[in-house]
């Protein structure tokens, strides 16, 4: 149960469904109280008839003078009865006919309500009370068929369970219906996290329920913050490093002086370790600005970035007349970190460049991420060698800055995208072939 | 050559103004982006350094207005940041090639030379033409029987000049904006002095004068 969604409506329903059932429980036990309470006030007010009507002679014989009573107790069968005893001597209404309604003496001013088995095997409900009438003690019993009250009763209550039935249904859709609306913001707020994280949008729409919105306010302003930092903390480190290695440069010029002309060793030194500095600052700055994060935006648009950064190598190396032909995706975007998919490409590229006798192909395609495959015409690189080049970035590197700085920052950056890189020989023209694959979001 | 070095840095932009003196070029400096700017664009130089961590006005966005004002006067960038985003946004606003800090005083000159063969048409290489060749390490210039004569530091620039320019009319009042730096006395007839110095060392038909207008410097047809 961690959806909320099931947990309330779950709740509402266990909630609906036990007062709508003792709702119809308390009304049903009230109607049938109500109807019995009607039936035996009836009833006794009968008994109380029939008390007046009678005279006890002096051999105790109980007389009925029943020309002023209801033409139903000489009508046989007719459902309703009465008895009348006292001690010694007992009469019956005529309706009875052979049926014996004896019932338990009573002393007098008690009454009794029984419910019994009358002629025919009807339903009676039978008020008894006993009295006093000239000095001797009878019982008088007055009894109803209550068939009619039964079926009344089945009725009433198949009625009302079908309505409450039905009732409870229509609730339920109800407030199955309100628990979806009422969440519907949340649905909305992961959908636009899920497009968040695919770098569709640049922030999540606010308008929210008052329970909701300062949960979208907080991670928009998270979401900014984390941009704004990290742009910060590239400007720092590039400004860092723009200090650190104009001073390298003066210490060069340092080596280039009139004095030092004469101690070729010493100027060696200097320019050896001015440089071996900025092998250092260059690979740990670019490992530290190495984001491997999707940013929020609309991706960068790979097509450009290639065409630019031919360009720019075919000028690096415009002594060497380069061919290079690449084959990308016009419609792919790479929603990761621009400058990291750059310097990846970048250096990648102009390794090939390096090496290469005149020929380089680029493929990038969408392949479950990012694809990305560079072949050159160069002398390549055999057996032992490709396998210590996958080791290079990550080992032997550390000990010796300056060879394959370029490799470990490639290295670096495809671990933080969860990305496999492979060397191996080119089929083609037998020169290297790197083969990356990014598990980065890619939109087509 | 006329050189402009845009450097924000106290001691680096001097030093390097010096050695690039030293070298042969007649070097002035700016320490802001936006009075390199406007330098860059009043002044006829021959190729400009451009650091691009710059106060005032980022080196890019400098050299993007020297782009778009029709200003393609050759423009070496000088980057500490060694990522692929700022050559490439280098290369695109229009620079000519890129030196990542820290650099050594000879790399920068040998990359000067390299564009300056380039946008001028010649080989990469020693500088030459027709039996001359000119040895820009130690400023001498080798004629035809292979003896080497050193020129002093404005022979050397106005040799250099001409060699890069060879067969175009080339005016006194030229030749002085693009061998003198911007502080320096200036006089163009002080130019038929060096000429004339120039003549003793390679031989008198190198350089004819066109009376009134200037010089032309190549071989007779």
């Amino acid at each position: 149960m961690r959806s909320v969604r099931s947990r309330l409506s779950i709740g509402l329903a266990v909630f609906l469904a036990a007062l709508l059932l003792g709702q119809w429980l308390w009304l049903t036990f009230t109607i049938d109280r109500l109807i019995e309470k009607q039936v035996i006030t009836r009833l006794q007010e009968e008994t109380e008839t029939l008390l007046a009507h009678i005279h006890i002679q002096s051999d105790g014989e109980i007389v009925l003078d029943s020309r002023r009573l209801s033409s139903s107790y000489q009508r046989a069968f007719s459902g309703l009865y009465f008895s009348i005893q006292s001690i010694d001597h007992q009469i019956f209404s005529r309706s009875l006919w052979d049926f014996d309604l004896t019932t338990p003496a009573l002393s007098i001013g008690s009454k009794a309500t029984l419910y019994l088995q009358g002629p025919g095997e009807q339903p009676l409900m039978a008020v008894s009370a006993g009295y006093l009438k000239q000095g001797k003690q009878i019982t008088i019993t007055v009894a109803e068929d209550i068939a009619w009250m039964l079926e009344d009763k089945s009725h009433f209550q198949w009625t009302f369970t079908v309505l409450s039935l039905l009732g409870v249904l229509a609730l339920l859709a109800f407030q199955f219906w309100i628990v979806r609306l009422a969440l519907r913001p949340l649905n909305k707020a992961k959908q636009e996290l899920k497009l968040l994280g695919q770098g569709e949008i640049e922030k999540i729409d606010e308008h929210a329920p008052d329970e909701i919105r300062p949960l979208l306010v907080e991670l928009n302003r998270l979401m900014s913050s984390m941009v704004v930092k990290t742009r910060r903390s590239r400007q720092s480190l590039g400004n860092l490093a723009h200090r650190l290695k104009t001073q390298l440069t003066l210490l060069n010029q340092i080596a280039d002086t009139e004095a030092m002309q004469h101690n070729s060793e010493g100027k060696q030194a200097i320019y050896s370790q001015t440089n071996e500095i900025k092998q250092i600052i260059d690979r740990e700055l670019k490992r530290a600005r190495v984001s491997g994060m999707t940013l929020p935006g609309k991706g960068v648009d790979i097509n450009e970035m290639v065409t630019n950064l031919v360009d720019t190598l075919k000028r690096i190396y415009q002594d060497k007349e380069l061919k290079i032909s690449w084959r990308v995706d016009k419609q792919l975007r790479f929603h990761g970190d621009r400058e990291d998919l750059l310097e990846l490409l970048g250096n990648i590229l102009d390794n090939a460049c390096k090496w290469c006798e005149s020929r380089i192909e680029l493929e990038i395609y969408r392949d479950e991420g990012i694809y990305i495959c560079v072949k050159d015409d160069g002398l390549g690189c055999h057996g032992d060698d490709l396998s210590a080049l996958t080791q290079r970035g990550f080992r032997a590197d550390e000990a010796t800055p300056g060879s394959g700085l370029g490799l470990a920052i490639v290295f670096d950056i495809v671990e933080s995208y969860e990305g496999t890189m492979h060397f191996s020989e080119s089929q083609k023209w037998g020169g290297l072939q790197v083969d990356i694959h990014l598990q980065s979001s890619v939109s087509v | 050559m006329r050189l402009l070095l845009v450097e924000d840095d106290p001691s680096l932009g001097p030093n390097l103004q010096d050695s690039l003196n030293k070298a042969g070029f007649a070097t002035d400096l700016s320490t802001d982006g936006i009075d390199g700017e406007a330098m860059g664009q009043i002044e006829p130089y021959d190729l400009i350094v451009l650091d691009l961590g710059l106060p005032g006005k980022s080196g890019l966005e400098v050299l993007e207005n020297w782009r778009s004002q029709a200003n393609s006067v050759p423009v070496i960038i000088l980057t500490a940041r060694d990522a692929w985003e700022d050559k490439v946004l280098g290369f695109k606003a229009g620079a000519d090639d890129y030196l990542a800090k820290p650099f050594q005083t000879e790399e920068l000159i040998v990359r000067i030379n390299a564009v300056l063969r380039r946008c001028t048409g010649q080989n990469p290489g020693a500088l030459s033409y027709g039996d001359l060749s000119l040895d820009e390490a130690e400023q001498a210039v080798i004629v035809k029987n292979g003896d080497k004569h050193s020129l002093t530091g404005t022979e050397f620039k106005l040799l250099r000049y001409f060699m890069l320019h060879p067969k175009q009319l080339l005016s006194k009042t030229t030749l002085t904006e693009h061998v003198y730096q911007l502080d320096s006395d200036k006089d163009s007839n002080v130019m038929e002095v060096y000429v004339n110095r120039l003549r003793q060392k390679i031989g008198a038909d190198w350089i004819m004068t066109r009376r009134g207008q200037g010089y032309i410097f190549g071989q007779q047809d």
